[in-house]
């Protein structure tokens, strides 16, 4: 089923999912540091 | 909530220029970013709080984000709204990523002025930085790969100081490529959404 490019592209995949997760976690919400892009947009949205 | 619509739109559009396949990849790079935000929500922070030093997390987290989207976009994946705005804006009018990105997060943060302290958005404006000089890094074929095998050699046998000066003229290419003369020496510069099917 996942073959050669298409399982290279789903670990990728996961690998980014997880490092920017990570930091947005782990690092940038312990210290309170605010956010840009989408996630920043929706939150100027909520306020 | 307004997060997942944002995203879906994006995507939406992404698909409108990419295609489906591209629209299967984004949704499950959405979903996979989702899970994994969950997976780390169920365990208490892995890391110490920066709190007291936001120039380390604003260095770290940038060098962190950058690493996770760059991997994601080299692969022209989009994980929401603003990456699969900017793959567009690639594509269609050669803007590289990192410089769309550095415009885009600028703006918000200029926008989050309303309700948030000056000192925080200035951290997250070196985190800002700091991730797309990463993204853009990653964007770059630092080493000429596949079938430039000869470029590398032409490269080694070059005097160092010409390397370094090579090395020198690609700075700029960070934030704005097509550098034509330095493309027919050595280096490539492949835009990220070149090989989208």
């Amino acid at each position: 089923m996942f073959t050669g490019k298409r399982s290279k592209r789903v670990f990728f995949t996961l690998l980014g999912a997880a490092i920017s997760s990570f930091g947005i976690y782990n690092v940038h919400a312990q210290s309170n540091l605010a956010e840009g892009g989408s996630v920043g947009l929706a939150l100027l949205a909520y306020q | 909530m307004t997060l997942l619509i944002l995203d879906l739109i994006g995507i939406l559009v992404g698909i409108l220029f990419f295609g489906k396949s591209f629209g299967a990849r984004s949704l499950f790079a959405a979903l996979s970013f989702a899970a994994f935000f969950r997976l780390y929500e169920l365990f208490p922070p892995v890391m110490p709080s920066f709190a007291q030093l936001p120039w380390i997390a604003a260095l770290f987290g940038g060098v962190l984000l950058g690493l996770g989207e760059g991997i994601l976009l080299k692969n022209k994946i989009a994980s929401g709204f603003d990456s699969s705005i900017a793959l567009v804006v690639e594509r269609k009018f050669h803007v590289p990523v990192s410089l769309w990105y550095l415009v885009t997060d600028s703006l918000v943060l200029l926008a989050s002025l309303s309700y948030l302290p000056i000192m925080r958005l200035f951290y997250t404006f070196v985190t800002v930085l700091v991730s797309n000089s990463t993204i853009a890094l990653l964007g770059i074929n630092l080493l000429p790969l596949r079938g430039r095998n000869s470029n590398v050699i032409a490269f080694l046998n070059l005097p160092l100081k010409e390397q370094c000066m090579a090395w020198s003229q690609r700075i700029p290419t960070l934030y704005w490529r097509k550098n034509q003369s330095m493309e027919s020496l050595l280096w490539t510069v492949e835009p990220l959404t070149e090989n989208i099917p």
